[in-house]
């Protein structure tokens, strides 16, 4: 769909826009991000379209021609399996809930180009710039090497070890929010929902619960390790490898061994 | 006949699509190969390119 006035990201002109396309496609089953411009245009749509809304959706599946969608509810800590009924439905996708891998493909669609039915101004909302954040700090997500704090590094004090591990490993600390809440790092450090997603090629979970609003700002990492002295840690669950040792008595272990390893070659 | 068309609507800026739509794409093409389904990518712009 191409037209002067969606050059900018505006839900208020998608929200005018999109009921008409979706209806000549008979969609049955339209998926948006679960993300600010997802979130702004689901409600107008459902109005328009009378389409249920199913946000926090992290798995659909189909048996015949029923859907089944899997939403988080409270936060992450419960899950519902949710069946929209035969007309069209919205879904509201987590961001971190797929593989992006899996969205690519080799070979370009067709594509068609098409113009809007109406007329986009005037728009109640219109776009003015693009205001980037500032970064003060490093970004967390654009490094590939995580070494995660969680409330099992006990104190502040302890925070310069895995600083130094972090450096070794060749990359940088992040923290979950009790840390960050407790200024012991930067805001810009807190992976989670309320922090960064973050999808580093290691993320190194020490003395990480793994709450279900940290792990979801980082289950899409490459590779997990977690250590945490209590095996019923749920951050296991989203693990690779794991560890039920005392993390302080294992990071200098581990600094020596990264010397040697470094040494060796 | 019940339609059978999954619609993904695509987030974008400068030119390349976010993460979410590829997440967003890959959940509709494993939805729509499941069950015999198509699947449209729209994307709103202000040019084609």
């Amino acid at each position: 769909m191409k037209d002067p006035g969606l050059a900018s990201p505006n839900p208020a002109a998608y929200a005018r826009v999109l009921p008409h396309v979706l209806k000549d496609l008979s969609a049955r089953f339209v998926i948006l991000g679960n993300t600010s411009m997802g979130i702004d245009l689901a409600g107008p749509l459902s109005y328009s379209l009378g389409a249920p809304v199913i946000s926090g959706c992290v798995g659909v599946r189909a048996e015949g021609d029923r859907i089944f969608v899997t939403s988080r509810l409270c936060g992450g800590k419960l899950q519902a399996q949710l069946e929209p009924g035969d007309g069209m439905a919205i879904a509201l996708m987590m961001p971190g809930s797929g593989h992006r891998e899996l969205g690519m493909r080799d070979v370009v669609p067709p594509l068609e180009v098409r113009s809007p039915h109406t007329a986009l101004e005037p728009l109640p909302v219109r776009f003015l710039e693009l205001v980037e954040p500032k970064m003060e700090d490093i970004d967390v997500r654009k490094i590939p090497v995580l070494v995660a704090a969680g409330r099992g590094i006990q104190s502040k004090d302890n925070l310069g070890g895995l600083e130094a591990l972090a450096k070794e490993l060749g990359g940088t600390l992040c923290a979950t929010r009790p840390i960050v809440d407790q200024g012991w790092l930067p805001r810009t450090r807190q992976v989670g929902r309320s922090g960064m997603t973050v999808k580093p090629r290691l993320y190194l979970a020490l003395g990480v619960s793994g709450a279900p609003e940290h792990t979801e700002g980082m289950k899409g990492s490459e590779l997990i390790i977690a250590v945490n002295k209590d095996p019923e840690a749920p951050i296991f669950d989203v693990a690779h490898y794991g560890a039920t040792v005392d993390l302080l008595e294992l990071v200098p272990i581990l600094m020596e061994k990264i010397k040697e390893a470094k040494g060796s070659q | 006949m019940i339609p059978r068309e999954v619609v993904v609507v695509a987030e974008h800026l400068a030119g390349e699509l976010s993460d979410v739509t590829l997440e967003m794409l890959a959940c509709a093409h494993g939805l729509a190969f499941s069950v015999g389904w198509h699947v449209t990518c729209l994307i709103l712009a202000g040019s084609s390119s």
